[in-house]
């Protein structure tokens, strides 16, 4: 396992290089700081050259990339070109935090939620909850997170709140506290993280609904379920304690593997409901031209989305114990 | 299972929350249950419109300090693109709004436009200096000098009074803060006496003639100095204030204002108690928090069907943004195929139906849309303009003669010209990809030209490359739809001196991006800066806009709008600065939060 792992990170550590050096490379050609500048009247040639000297963009793309690279890999994040010398990791702590903590409500919702109707639609193949379910799967997948954002939006802070006869809106539609709240309350905060979160998890209970359904189906014919409905086990013991553990494998890898890329893949839901996580933090410094701020959020991402793969990988070995990693020279597959 | 337990524990917290949250105003003030008052008449405009009175407010629009009986509460507002640090002299002042949320309301300047952007003194000033009152003077060896009288009443907001002294600290931290980006005109003072503590006088080398776009903003000596380079200061807090509000907090999430209690100016003394300003940064989610009430009033930016969504409880007033549009056309594109003479340029301006175009462009936005017909300057600020492009309206005798003066012939009536060298006119067009607003112009102007004989080739760019690197390195064109801010105030020289069109003489650092190489509209230019008196200095903007009409450097459209939009059961005296160089929130101070 341990070795199956290390070369996992051999060939990994690689690939970071080169995404580090291609969104280095991209991000100053797609957009620059001083792009802003250039139509500005008040501001003299002069002084843009002043600034991009100041903050050394007139050197060689590889001087600044290694620059950087040797920074961020000894956890110096550096400071931000367009925030006027600010430190980027405050900036990227934040967003971070409240991205995980927006990911674990969603996938904690849709597993809860996902799971359940995978189970149920699977033991009842055939019936109209069955059909129901692979109909609402295929919505939420369909569904552009975009449009139900404004949707759920409309629907809770609009519509409800005036059918009901209410005057404020029954959920907050963005931000992470209401406007003019101090310093921490739960509550407060629990109400904002409601609509993001079920945004985000129509798709992911759907995803995880169909995963849990066809999981199950596949179990749920083995040998040993026959045989543990033959030794006169109850069903739902049968199903619970021998059909749903083995049908939560490939459900779990994906769940690693959504997670890594839910952490730097948020920027729609994030924008629509003004949350601010990594998502938005990374359009802000698109939009702003601040690659110190950019690379970081793509490296992290990047790195949580390689690691949490790894961990998916490691994690079907030691789930199934038919796969023996490393030892059997079997290499594991997501499924 | 436990974990399933604790997820379920989780899920019913959050639900409880939700159904708990109802009686829960946020904090958001004095919300009613809308559909009590009568919505206010929708208002749209291309100018500044009054703003309706509900019906339940008798004291609605009423100004200062007396309208404040039985005012208070809290504003909340959205804000369109979250300043990404706060600092004055450096590149975060570069953003918009960061002057429209922070820096225009906390901190005090000299000169200052008002709503209808006319220059006059700011309440810093016991006076604006003019040459009646000896506060502008021009001595016979090209010296020149102002002297800032201020007002005695004025103080920051930790009883410090505002002296001549900070006239000078912002004099050298606009020169001495590394990274510093307006340097124009503070390069030119020789020297701020400060003999006289409430009178600043400041010497120059030269005749400055946008000399009121200077100061602004003031900086405290005594809080920020005796360090003239504050590149490390004000990132993310305004502490002091010299303006009607005082920064309370400002953060990623919110930006809270309190009333300054020592400003001096009563009628800008703030009725309502606190203003918390929440990003709102996506147009569509914005516009849901207005109507649920989430937030009480936004200024966003023009969007498609505005005046279809902008219904209801919800009112807005259209104003002259501070954005121009037009063909910026660069005489020296390596991509054209022939020269784009003075000929050529008239012919595609009067091929083009400028009314169309900007009903196309904002029609959907605001009501009757206007043509800009200024010569390159922006109508809302000063009273620069004038018709002079009136005459390009559609003429296919125009363009026939023009084409036909230069060679050109058009062998299919129906087709393209062609010149002698057998080139035909086709022109390479650039604007910003993915701008649903400009590719539509283009989309319009292809099909409208082709009567006309004119083609295009569309190639577009994401806005770094443009802008980054094709306008500095005049490599675009001969065609590039997009935005300026141009206006004499504070100076259109770098448009149009020869000298600073890009190249390798100065490093392809002028902003001469038309390449227009006309002496006498250049050292029109530079006279304009020069010349401090009011009525010879229009007298000169007028004779420019009459030759850069005739010589069709560029081709101006429309300008940009910009809205103010607000909750009209919740906030009286909103929409009466959609045009404010400030903002739309520069006179909030007025408004009052009802219901």
């Amino acid at each position: 396992m341990i070795g199956y792992a290390l070369r996992r990170l051999a060939v990994t550590l690689p690939v970071l290089v080169v995404i580090s050096f291609g969104t280095f490379w991209a991000a100053g050609e797609i957009s620059s700081p001083t792009a802003q500048l250039t139509l500005n009247p008040r501001i003299s040639p002069e002084a843009k050259q002043d600034y991009v000297e100041l903050l050394g963009l007139d050197r060689p793309l590889h001087v600044q990339y290694g620059k950087w690279l040797g920074n961020f890999v000894t956890g110096d994040f550096g400071t931000s070109l367009v925030r006027n010398g600010q430190d980027v990791w405050p900036f990227v702590e934040r967003a971070l935090a409240n991205t995980l903590l927006l990911v674990a409500a969603a996938v904690s919702l849709s597993l809860l939620i996902g799971l359940a109707v995978g189970v149920v639609s699977a033991i009842r193949r055939g019936s109209l909850w069955d059909y129901g379910s692979v109909t609402v799967s295929f919505l939420g997948v369909s569904i552009p997170v975009f449009w139900l954002g404004l949707m759920l939006q409309l629907f809770f802070g609009l519509y409800l709140a005036n059918w009901l006869g209410v005057g404020p809106p029954l959920l907050p539609t963005a931000g992470i506290y209401s406007p003019g709240q101090q310093g921490f309350d739960l509550l407060d905060r629990v109400r904002h993280l409601v609509l993001p979160t079920l945004a985000l998890s129509l798709q992911l209970v759907a995803v995880y609904s169909r995963y849990m359904r066809a999981s199950m189906l596949e179990v749920m014919s083995a040998d040993y379920i026959r045989t543990a409905r033959s030794k006169g086990l109850r069903e739902s013991r049968v199903v619970v304690r021998h059909g749903m553990r083995s049908a939560l494998v490939p459900v779990t890898t994906q769940v690693a593997i959504d997670i890594g890329q839910l952490v730097g893949g948020l920027i729609v839901t994030e924008r629509v409901f003004q949350y601010p996580g990594m998502g938005l933090l990374f359009l802000d410094a698109l939009e702003g031209g601040d690659y110190t701020i950019l690379l970081p959020t793509v490296m992290i991402a990047a790195v949580v989305v390689f690691a949490l793969n790894l961990v998916a990988d490691l994690l079907y070995g030691v789930l199934d114990p038919r796969v023996r990693l490393g030892r059997d020279r079997r290499v594991a597959r997501n499924v | 299972m436990r974990c399933g337990t604790a997820l379920r524990m989780l899920a019913g917290l959050a639900l409880l929350a939700a159904a708990c949250g109802g009686s829960d105003d946020g904090g958001s003030g004095a919300r009613e249950a809308s559909g009590t008052i009568p919505p206010a008449p929708q208002v749209t405009g291309s100018e500044t419109a009054p703003t309706p009175a509900p019906p339940a407010d008798p004291q609605s629009d009423t100004g200062g300090a007396e309208g404040a009986e039985g005012a208070g509460g809290e504003l909340i507002l959205a804000v369109e693109q979250w300043p990404e640090c706060l600092n004055p002299v450096t590149s975060c002042a570069n953003a918009s709004w960061t002057l429209w949320s922070v820096t225009a309301h906390v901190l005090p300047r000299l000169m200052e436009l008002d709503l209808q952007n006319n220059y006059r003194a700011s309440p810093t000033l016991l006076e604006e200096p003019t040459t009646a009152n000896g506060g502008l003077r021009v001595a016979g060896d090209g010296a020149f000098t102002l002297t800032y009288r201020l007002s005695p009443d004025a103080v920051w907001s930790d009883g410090t009074p505002m002296t001549s002294n900070d006239v000078q600290f912002t004099w050298r931290a606009r020169l001495d803060t590394d990274g510093t980006l307006n340097t124009t005109g503070y390069e030119l003072i020789t020297g701020v006496d400060t003999a006289d503590p409430k009178a600043a006088i400041v010497t120059f080398s030269e005749p400055y003639a946008p000399w009121r776009d200077l100061f602004d903003p003031l900086l405290p000596a005594h809080h920020l100095g005796p360090d003239t380079n504050i590149a490390d200061r004000w990132n993310d807090a305004i502490p002091i204030s010299g303006g009607p509000w005082l920064q309370q907090s400002w953060s990623q999430e919110q930006h809270v204002l309190v009333p300054n209690e020592l400003y001096w100016d009563a009628e800008r003394r703030p009725l309502v108690d606190r203003v918390v300003m929440v990003p709102r940064e996506d147009t569509d989610s914005e516009v849901v928090a207005l109507q649920t009430g989430e937030v009480m009033a936004a200024s966003p930016q023009p969007f498609p069907g505005a005046a279809e969504r902008l219904g209801g409880d919800l009112s807005f007033v259209s104003g002259s943004g501070t954005f121009i549009e037009g063909l910026w056309i660069n005489q020296l594109a390596p991509d054209r195929r022939f020269e784009i003479t003075r000929n050529v340029r008239r012919a595609l301006a009067y091929s083009l139906d400028r009314e169309l175009i900007a009903e196309v462009a904002l029609g959907s936005v605001i009501d009757d849309p206007q043509v800009l017909q200024c010569a390159g300057w922006n109508p809302s600020v000063g009273d620069w303009c004038a018709d002079d492009f009136a005459r390009y309206v559609q003429d296919m005798d125009k363009v026939t003669e023009l084409l036909a003066a230069e060679g050109w012939t058009r062998p299919d009536p129906d087709g393209l010209w062609v010149n002698a060298d057998g080139e035909q006119l086709v022109l390479q067009w650039n604007t910003v990809a993915g701008n649903k607003r400009r590719e539509d112009v283009q989309a319009l102007v292809v099909e409208m030209t082709a009567p006309f004989g004119i083609g295009w080739e569309i190639i577009n760019y994401d806005p770094g490359e443009l802008f980054q690197n094709r306008l500095p390195a005049l490599n675009f064109g001969p065609v590039a739809l997009f935005a300026n801010s141009t206006s004499p105030d504070p100076t259109v020289f770098r448009l149009y001196d020869i000298d600073g069109i890009p190249g390798e003489a100065n490093g392809f650092g002028g902003q001469n991006f038309t390449a227009y190489a006309s002496p006498e509209a250049s050292d029109l230019a530079a006279a304009i800066d020069r010349e401090v008196d009011a009525a010879a200095r229009l007298a000169l903007v007028r004779r420019l806009g009459e030759i850069l009409a005739d010589d069709v450097p560029w081709i101006p459209l429309y300008v940009l709008p910009k809205l103010v939009v607000w909750n009209s059961t919740l906030v009286a005296g909103a929409g009466n600065a959609p045009s404010s160089a400030y903002g739309g929130f520069a006179d909030m101070y007025d408004w009052r939060v009802i219901g």
